[in-house]
Order: C-alpha cells, then structure tokens, then sequence
C-alpha cells in the first residue's frame, strides 16, 4: 500500500501528510506532533503560510548562487558553516510578512498583470522569444508545483514588489555620506620613523658594571631575601618501604577475585532505546518506513509526542529484560532496529544504540592488580603493629637516630619554606606538623593520608636573610635588564621633546626611514598596525607644526 | 619601541575626474545598503507585530532532503 503511494519522489511532503494521518487514525495517539496540514507549510508569519516548496526553492536557490560564486559544488559543511539555512529562511519568512502585509493592506494584482509577469520570465519562453506553454508547465513539474499555485506566488510577488517599491522608494543617500566614507578611507598621511633600542642607550648601561648591578641589589633588597626557613630532622615509615615484607599469598589473591564476581566479569550490554506502540500492525508499518530510512527512530517517537527521555532504557545488562527480548536484543550482533516484538507494554520496536561485549578478566589478568592492592592494604596493617612500639620507644627518650636504627623508620633530613612542596611536604599532615614544632620539642609520631607515620625534630629556624650579592647576581642582572626597559621610555620621551623643538631624526642620529602618502588600510613592513592607527588618529594641529607619535611594542 | 613623526596629511581630492566616478560608484551601493535595510528592518518589524510560527522539524526535514542531494 505504501509503496503505490510513493509515485515520486517530489510528492514526499504528501506521502508524509498521509502518513501522518495514517498513524494518527491507526495508534489513535493524540499528538501535537502528527498534523497532515502542517507539513505542507513550515510555518506561517500572520495567516501568510510558508509553503515547503518556497523554503526549499529559496534554499536550493541560495546554495546554487554561492556555488555559481566560488565556481564548484558546495559541501553540506560549507552550507551550514556559511548559514545559508538561515539566510534562506529569513528570505521567505520576510517575503511571507510582506505578503501577510499586502492582503491585510488588501493589495492586489489583476490576472493580466500576472500574466504579463509570467510571459516576461525568461525560463518559460523558447528560443524564438515567445511564451512556451509546455517549457512553463515542464518547469514547474520539476519545481514541484502547479500552475495555480505558481500564479498564486506570482501574483503574491507583485503585491510584495509594490509594497517593497513604497518602502524603498526615496533612499537616495545625500552625496555628503559618501564623501565622508571616502575621505575616510582615502586620506593619505606622510611620516617618519625610526626604531629606538637599547643601543641608543649608553653603552655601559647595556652591559651593566657590577657597581651598576650592586647598586640594583642594594635597593631592591626585598627580592633578594631567602624566606624563613625550618631545619627538620624526620623518621618515615610508610607503606611502600614495608612492601617487600608483604608476602603475598596465592590462595587468598584466588578468594579474593572469586568474592568480586561483579568487578571482573561483566555481563554483556546494550544501549537501547524503545517505542510501544498500539499494534503490531501499526509497529510493522513503522519499521517498514524505518527500514526504508523514510524517518529516523526520533522522529517516529517525536510524532508520538515522546521525547529522548521518555523512549531511552538507557544501559541494559543481559538477564534484565524478559526472556524473549532478551533474547531478541543480546542475539543481534549489530547496532539497528529490532522488532516489533510483545513487551507487557504492548508490541514494541527496539533500537539499539550500542553494543558492549562481556568483559571477563581471569585471575592471571587480574593478579596484578589485586596484588598491589593486598600489598598495601597489609603494609598498613604492619605499621599499625608497628606503632605501639615506635611510641613506645619515643616515650623512652630516644632520638630520632636511634628510632631508625631500632625500626624500620628511615631517618631524613628537610630544609623547609614556604615555597617547600616536593616529597614529604606535599603532604598537608606533614606541613602542618613542620609549622608547629619548637626547637628543644618531644617528637611525636603523626600519621599521613597514605597511611604512613612520621616523626620530626625542628633542628634550626633559620630568620629571612638577604641572599649574599655573588648568589643572586643572574637573578639581578636579568631583573636590571627589565628596568632597561623603563630607561628606555624615559629617552624616548627626550628625545620627542628634542624633535618638537626642532631637531631631525638625522641631528640625533636615529636611524629614520620615510613613509610617504600612505592610507590607512595598507601594511608596511616592520610597522605595527597600532603605530599606524595612532598616526592616523591624531588631528593635525597647524601644517607647520609636528605632531609626535609614540608607541611602546 | 618606535618613535614616528607625522608630517603631512593629504585629504582625499573630490575634483578630480576619477574622485566623482568613485564617489557616485559609492553613492550607489549606499543607496542600495540602506534599501536593502530599510526592507530588512521593515520586514523585521512586520514579523514582530504579526508573529512567526515556524515548524523546526518541518524546516530540519527540507535542510535533510536537500543537503544530503536527495531533494522532492
């Protein structure tokens, strides 16, 4: 039955408006989604519709104008990266308010003005020059419309030209507009340049004396300070220094993996998606147009007004579903359509989305893993056996040297800051014991996030101090070298003094080059835009006078 | 860091044979920016006043059939 509907391919809009019915009478689903008369428009500005076939001509139209353009075929990419959907939809979405316009303002032509129109139109007449009945009737075969409906949209053209005529009429723009734009972009400016570096400097100052440096040193003292700063002496027992101890028994790994079924085998899955519909015979005609790919499995559920949420099962694990679904869903090897089929719902269709194999990892896959995990969980055990001892010890007055001796701990030293962030000290349990300390304190024992313990000893505060001269002298030749830039600002601005007081770029031995009658859009080579922006910004004061540009790159 | 010195500004020349071609050229296209505006404006405000309803699936649908060259 469906197949003798589609006669061909242009009359899709109706099949689908048919369609659309069908269902409706067939699953009986009042939806706002599933209306035949809408499909015919796209939508309408006032009572004007939007016929189909005016966006899809316009959009046709517009993507044939660009292609004539650039002189080959668009990609789809090109087409939407160059919005021409929307730009063809805003043409006849203004045509549409145009001739809403035109009928309310009741504007309208007389046949022979249509006729006239259409005789005129160059398509439709044959190669003497005259009107060419079959060429017009072959055309709008082709366009997917009729006669009627062409002279309808003809006629509505004529409306909307007059109208269009009445706004338009009287934009003649007063020559002084022009004349603006063009003395804008038209103005040429002449000038000179040179470019100012450290050269210009005095030589000493480009490679600084060490006095020059001292001096730098001596007064920025602040950046050149070390902050304070702790000597710490600690004992760390953690889990890893334990981890050769840990004998790792084969038969407990095997208990383990057998306890955890779940986390090393996976069952197979699906991703699935699901319509229920009223019939098995409404379902089977669906997946027919499924099959033909006439609609998308979406689409079939937005004309039932359900939404993304409403038809998603989302992950389903084999075993979940009843049996004969289940087997229907985990039997097919490929992403698709399944169905229809009975649920308890009604007959449905199922799409899968996604396929996901069962996931089995043997114990000698999984050894490794588990390993490490026992390891650590039994390291940790250890030193908390260990630690009544370690205490112990600590209470008797023993020093941190001689804890490592007796223990496992291991004796380290740390020079601590504020800035201090690699190894124990990337530890928060660490950094917070390290501020809290005194010299001459008990060590005590803390434990760490990682289930390691620590016990530490503030030898010495060492107070801020100026780092000595010969340290940081890199450091102060390099910030030195930054202030060179500030000195070099301050000679610039001498030296535009001396120019506006009548010295040449020459007289002051800058090297200048002369830039002349240039407009503002140009580029020229070794001048940053800004430079040109800033010159062609300034007001010329008086002809006579020199007006300086300056500006830092 | 560069130091420039502007020393002349020459102003566009409207007297010349050339300076008027370019001026009406630009009189023109002008002219056509603003009809061209002046339709798109009024349009705009015909569509405020009388609402546009559009249907996205409908327009989505005609985007499919075209773009991917099946066509009507």
């Amino acid at each position: 039955m469906l197949s003798s509907m589609r006669i061909s391919k242009k009359n899709q809009p109706f099949v689908y408006g048919l369609l659309g019915l069908l269902a409706l009478g067939l699953v009986g689903i009042a939806s706002g989604g599933v209306d035949g008369s809408r499909i015919s428009s796209i939508g309408k500005v006032g009572e004007e519709p939007i016929p189909v076939t005016s966006y899809a001509q316009s959009l046709r139209n517009t993507i044939q104008n660009i292609s004539r353009q650039i002189g080959r075929q668009l990609t789809s990419q090109e087409i939407s990266a160059y919005g021409l959907q929307s730009e063809a939809l805003e043409n006849v979405v203004s045509s549409a308010a145009l001739s809403n316009e035109a009928k309310r303002l009741k504007i309208s032509v007389g046949d022979d003005l249509v006729a006239e129109e259409i005789i005129a139109t160059p398509t439709f007449t044959s190669v003497d020059g005259k009107f060419d009945k079959e060429a017009y009737e072959f055309a709008l075969e082709n366009s997917g419309l009729d006669t009627k409906e062409y002279e309808l949209q003809t006629r509505k053209a004529i409306a909307r030209s007059l109208i269009e005529g009445a706004v338009a009429s009287g934009t003649k723009t007063p020559s002084s507009h022009a004349m603006t734009l063009i003395k804008f972009a038209r103005e040429e400016r002449s000038f000179d340049w040179a470019s100012i570096d450290k050269k210009l400097l005095s030589t000493q100052a480009i490679n600084p004396t060490i006095d020059q440096l001292k001096a730098h040193y001596d007064k920025n003292n602040i950046l050149y300070t070390a902050p304070l700063s702790r000597k710490l002496t600690y004992v760390l027992l953690s889990p890893e220094m334990l981890a050769d101890r840990i004998v790792v028994s084969q038969s407990e790994l095997k208990d383990e993996y057998k306890s955890q079924p779940d986390r090393f085998n996976k069952p197979a899955r699906r991703i699935i998606d699901r319509i229920i519909f009223d019939s098995v015979k409404t379902a089977r005609t669906v997946k027919d147009q499924l099959d033909k790919e006439e609609v998308s499995f979406t689409k079939v559920a937005e004309d039932r007004g359900l939404t993304q949420t409403d038809i998603d099962l989302g992950d389903i694990e084999k075993g979940q579903l009843d049996k004969d679904i289940d087997d229907l869903l985990f039997n097919a090897s490929e992403v698709g359509i399944y169905g229809p089929i009975d649920t308890n719902l009604g007959p449905a269709l199922f799409q899968i989305n996604a396929i996901i194999d069962p996931q089995n990892t043997s114990f000698a896959d999984a050894a490794e893993e588990l390993t490490a995990e026992y390891v650590s969980i039994e390291s940790r055990k250890l030193i908390n056996e260990m630690i009544t001892d370690i205490d112990d010890l600590l209470a008797q007055g023993l020093t941190l040297e001689e804890i490592a001796k007796e223990t496992a701990m291991e004796l380290e030293k740390i020079s601590y800051d504020n800035t201090t962030e690699n190894g124990i000290a990337a530890y928060d349990g660490f950094r917070a014991e390290a501020l809290k300390v005194k010299i001459g304190g008990f060590p005590e024992l803390r434990e760490l996030s990682d289930g390691g313990v620590f016990a530490l000893r503030l030898d010495d505060l060492i107070e801020p101090a100026l780092r000595p001269f010969e340290t940081v002298k890199d450091q102060v030749a390099t910030d030195w070298s930054d202030s060179d830039k500030k000195s070099l600002l301050k000679l610039a601005d001498t030296l535009i003094i001396k120019l506006d007081n009548g010295e040449t770029f020459e007289s002051l031995n800058l090297n200048a080059e002369s830039v002349s009658s240039i407009t503002r859009n140009k580029y020229i080579d070794g001048i940053p835009a800004q430079l040109l922006e800033e010159l062609f910004s300034i007001k010329q004061v008086k002809l006579a006078k020199l007006t300086m540009g300056i500006l830092c790159c | 860091m560069l130091l420039a010195r502007l020393n002349d500004i020459s102003e566009f020349n409207s007297e010349t044979d050339e300076s008027k071609e370019l001026l009406s050229q630009v009189g023109i296209q002008l002219s056509n920016q603003v009809t061209g505006d002046l339709l798109r404006l009024f349009a705009s405000a015909l569509k405020d006043r009388d609402g546009v309803i559009l249907n996205q699936n409908a327009v989505n649908q005609i985007n499919t059939q075209i773009l991917g060259g099946t066509g009507f």
